[in-house]
């Protein structure tokens, strides 16, 4: 396992410009260590990719700021912020897909864009991925001809895909037409051993309470700012 | 942190590059632009001081010049101007009073006039007067050319400096007649003042030249007056006079022999006394030549020139009371610019040494900042240094069952090997009385699992357990050539590749006492003693740890007191397939049982080779079956069921827990792995099995009426079906972490990983190795 001397993601009195990002513009405070996993529960998943977005360091603040592996998102120039994000594994709500290519270069995008990993390994990798996720190969079918249920799988195999450092993650699981738990709890298991921290999005208690054991901490995002939850 | 990244976003910014350009090109650049500024103006200083000397020198020899042909004229003057006065005053005087008059003014010219050799006079008729001094160089000497008994003769009548005859003398004048003369003839044909050629006079040997001007008396015949001039005397002036400190000053005639000058005594010697010969040697006079050559080319005035490699000025100039003679002066440009460039010189020593001071000044700035940056650094690299051991003691502190014996505290190898950056970090426990070490728990960092349970015996490696025995951190390079490591680095390092070796003791308490009672080992650490601190801390956590831990039984004594409590345990039942159920033991209960041990092996079908028929199988079948029997009654299982490819072995279904079953399914499951292996070897197949093993609560039964079937399920049951199925190869022995747990200080095991199981969670998974 890789250790950070600091935390791997890191909010400090984040303040949010509200007309951007609709977030509440009150200080937030977060750090996730190598490792965690920290669940957010938010009512409105819209604000969860809000705060995902500023997670990234996609969103401006007016005071305070966003570290990620010890480096603050506003000191980096544009090469190195976009250099930073190919580390990061997101599923997200926001409609992400596009139609001008076969879904597997959606997934795969990322992975060919950031790094030098070679297609053969990609794809062997991508391949594994989308067998333990249910699919049965890497589907290479525009996003739009694909049964939701396989978006969603896709969407996770893009996420795990290239070993990120943080997952930030809106909950797939629920409202998924198809139970791909066992797969993703594999998946977030194997991420936090190898290192990387999880910052799950969630809409309902129930969803992460097969996984509760192995939370680290539970927040709640409302219009009052981030609160701390204690796990019951 | 990510392979293969195209844009790594932690790069180093080229900061360090542009703070060395800033402390060191900067302060270097600086001080070579103050060396271009101080040379820059040295330079024009010395450009404008040796222009101003020149330009003054240049007023200061025409000043001298000046005054040079201001003495010349003088000089010569007392000739022309003598001979002019000679010419009105002689020729004017009656003729009985000319002899007289000839010989009073030339008396009175000789006294006052140094220069003046002698005065002449011839005429028309061959008559010739001549005053001149005496030899003695007090007295006159008038000279008459007489006729003596039919024959010429010169008359000498010396006086004294009175003016008394002193004696008379004659001496014969071998036909001279002064008609015939240069000086004579000259003046006659010019019919004015004119020179003749400098020549030797007779008497004194000296070079002089004549001036003479023509006459008529009231007599009317022709007279010529004549006057000799003493060059040597023009020479001793021109030489005692200073124009600078190597300037020299010359005359030459208009055929340009030398008449006076400096070194005027050389040019006599050299030329014999021959005047003819008196002209300008190139080889020692080459400037006067080359003021000479300009004058004739160009005529009067300054010429600046470089000769030999030197700047000179030259000067020419006419003497206006004289036959075209010419002063040549030259100076050499460095007598006047000298102190010029002595002062540049000067000025540029001075600004070296500003320099040199400004350059040690920058050099001082330049370190002290570089040293500022490694201080700061060092500063940060102690920050980071204690944020990381911060974080990893917060890692261990936030560990659960930290100082709980049972449990394990995988933190502190993690960030042990962390905090060292280390390969490989160990924890090695002290038994039986300092005899055996025993790992607790060792990390490799590089393949990231952990591993433990293996011991080492002190009479194995003596060396090493009295190092341990020491008590004091050590440090040893390559472990394989330091003879006390040696042994340790063939068993145990030798595996993951490592080199070099730090000891450093647990002290805790034993037996009541203080003592060593472990030893923490870092393999491939860089430097890990500059994280004492941190060591001595997890060494005191372990202490802990180890005090709480029982010292392990004997092994001896182990399997003798289980095999007692197995003698009392009731035969093994066996169920469905293997062979008919057993009626139920009467002290085994329906319901819980807390600590079951349950072993699944699962076969799956072999690969027949040359098309042979899967029932030839059924005899090994058989015989697989039939070993199973026997090791589940010499292990006394509770029992043993197959269902399909699978086997499942079961002990411990008592109400009240029994720590020997787990051991006794340990035991059956390596027998029986080493049975099934040499069955399926000798029919030549492939080992076709593997084995998972949990241990836990279980709930089981009778179940049924005729017969009545014992069944088991629950967590235990599921798991170890899960470890069978998952097992990383065939043949292998899967377990679970309470398996592990339980059997970590009697079997070998190697970690597999975490895993997520949907029905039991995140749990490590272990494979058994073999019995230590």
């Amino acid at each position: 396992m890789k250790h950070l001397t600091g935390p791997m993601l890191e909010l400090a009195d984040a303040t949010p410009v509200f007309d951007e990002s609709s977030l509440p513009p009150v200080p937030l405070s977060l750090r996730v260590m190598a490792g965690e996993c920290v669940v957010i529960e938010t009512r409105d998943m819209s604000r969860a990719t809000m705060f995902a977005d500023l997670c990234s360091g996609m969103v401006h603040l007016r005071h305070g700021n966003a570290r990620f592996m010890d480096m603050d998102w506003n000191d980096l120039d544009d090469r190195h912020r976009n250099a930073l994000r190919g580390r990061i594994g997101r599923i997200t709500r926001r409609p992400v897909w596009t139609d001008l290519f076969g879904t597997h270069v959606g997934i795969m995008f990322k992975e060919l864009h950031h790094t030098t990993v070679s297609v053969q390994d990609l794809t062997g990798e991508t391949a594994r991925l989308c067998t333990q996720f249910g699919l049965p190969g890497i589907p290479v079918e525009t996003p739009r001809r694909l049964s939701s249920a396989d978006l969603v799988r896709a969407s996770c195999v893009r996420a795990f895909l290239g070993q990120p450092q943080l997952l930030l993650i809106e909950d797939p699981l629920e409202g998924s037409p198809v139970d791909i738990s066992g797969a993703f709890f594999e998946c977030l298991t194997e991420a936090r051993d190898r290192g990387a921290s999880v910052v799950w999005f969630v809409r309902d208690t129930s969803v992460w309470q097969p996984y509760r054991k192995a939370v680290s901490a539970l927040w709640r995002l409302a219009d009052d700012g981030l609160l701390t939850v204690r796990i019951r | 942190m990510v392979a293969n990244e195209i844009v790594d976003p932690t790069e180093q910014k080229d900061v360090s590059l542009r703070q060395k350009f800033i402390q060191v090109v900067v302060p270097v650049a600086t001080v070579l632009l103050i060396l271009l500024a101080i040379g820059g103006i040295g330079w024009h200083n010395y450009r404008t001081t040796r222009a101003g000397v020149l330009k003054l020198t240049h007023e200061l020899l025409q000043s001298v010049q000046r005054y040079v042909v201001q003495d010349v004229t003088g000089y010569m003057g007392a000739a022309t101007l003598g001979g002019s006065f000679a010419q009105d005053f002689i020729s004017h005087a009656p003729v009985a009073v000319t002899r007289g008059a000839f010989y009073s003014y030339g008396a009175t010219m000789l006294r006052l006039v140094p220069q003046i050799q002698s005065y002449y006079m011839g005429d028309q008729n061959g008559g010739f007067l001549l005053v001149e001094r005496a030899p003695d160089g007090k007295g006159l000497e008038y000279t008459d050319l007489q006729i003596v008994g039919g024959k010429t003769v010169f008359h000498h009548d010396f006086y004294d400096e009175n003016g008394k005859k002193i004696r008379s003398d004659e001496n014969p004048s071998d036909n001279y007649d002064p008609r015939t003369r240069p000086w004579y003839q000259g003046a006659v044909e010019k019919k004015g003042f004119s020179w003749t050629p400098p020549t030797i006079y007779a008497s004194t040997k000296q070079l002089v030249v004549t001036g003479s001007v023509p006459l008529v008396g009231q007599d009317g015949v022709q007279r010529v007056f004549a006057i000799n001039v003493s060059l040597n005397e023009l020479s001793d002036f021109l030489d005692a006079l200073k124009i600078s400190q190597n300037g020299t000053a010359i005359i030459l005639d208009s055929n340009g022999r030398i008449i006076a000058g400096h070194g005027f005594q050389s040019v006599v010697e050299r030329s014999q006394g021959d005047p003819a010969k008196m002209t300008l040697d190139p080889a020692t006079q080459g400037t006067f030549k080359r003021v000479y050559d300009t004058y004739r080319v160009r005529g009067v005035g300054s010429h600046p020139f470089r000769y030999d490699g030197k700047n000179y000025i030259g000067m020419a100039q006419t003497l206006p009371a004289s036959d075209h003679w010419v002063l040549l002066i030259v100076a050499p440009e460095n007598d006047f610019a000298s102190f010029a460039r002595q002062s540049g010189r000067e000025s540029f020593q001075f600004s070296v040494i500003i320099i040199v001071l400004a350059s040690v000044l920058a050099a001082l700035l330049a370190r002290q900042g570089r040293r500022t940056e490694r201080v700061t650094k060092e500063l940060r690299h102690e920050k980071a240094l204690t944020n990381t051991q911060t974080a990893a003691l917060q890692q261990i502190a936030v560990t659960p069952d930290l100082l709980n014996v049972n449990g394990e505290a995988l933190a502190l190898t993690e960030e042990l090997a962390h905090i060292t950056r280390a390969r490989k970090a160990s924890l090695w426990r002290l038994l039986h009385d300092g005899m055996a070490l025993i790992c607790e728990d060792s990390f490799d960092a590089r393949q990231e699992t952990h591993s433990g349970g293996f011991d080492l015996s002190r009479k194995d490696m003596e060396d090493f357990f009295k190092l341990v025995d020491a008590g004091v951190p050590v440090t040893v390079p390559v472990a394989a050539h330091d003879e006390r490591t040696a042994p340790y680095e063939r068993v145990v390092m030798r595996d993951s590749g490592t080199s070099s070796l730090m000891l450093y003791p647990i002290r805790g308490a034993s037996g009541g006492h203080a003592d060593i009672v472990g030893v923490i080992t870092i393999e491939d650490a860089p430097d890990p003693l500059s994280v004492s601190y941190f060591l001595e801390i997890v060494a005191s956590i372990t202490a802990i740890r180890f005090a709480g831990m029982a010292e392990l039984p004997e092994p001896d004594k182990m399997s003798g007191s289980d095999a007692s409590a197995v003698q009392k345990l009731p035969p093994p039942r066996f169920d469905a397939a293997l062979m008919q159920a057993t009626t139920a033991s009467g002290e085994i209960g329906q319901g819980m049982f807390p600590s079951v041990a349950v072993m699944v092996v699962t076969f799956s079908d072999p690969v027949m080779e040359n098309g042979d028929d899967t029932s030839s199988l059924l005899p090994l079948i058989d015989r697989i079956a039939s070993e199973v029997q026997e090791i589940a009654k010499r292990y006394s299982l509770f029992s043993v069921k197959v269902a399909g490819h699978r086997l499942i072995c079961v002990a411990g279904c008592t109400k009240e827990p029994d720590p020997t079953a787990i051991w006794r399914v340990a035991e059956a499951a390596l027998v029986l792995r080493e049975a099934c292996m040499l069955l399926l070897s000798s029919a030549n197949i492939e080992p076709i099995f593997s084995i998972g093993m949990d241990y836990g609560p279980a709930m089981g039964g009778e179940l049924g009426t005729d017969p009545r079937l014992f069944n088991l399920w629950g967590e235990a049951v599921t798991l170890a079906e899960l470890m069978a199925q998952g097992a990383p190869d065939v043949g292998t022995i899967e377990v679970t972490e309470r398996v592990y747990q339980a059997l970590r200080e009697h079997y070998l095991f190697h970690s597999r990983g975490s895993f997520y199981a949907p029905s039991a969670g995140i749990g490590r998974v272990y494979v058994l190795a073999t019995r230590r």
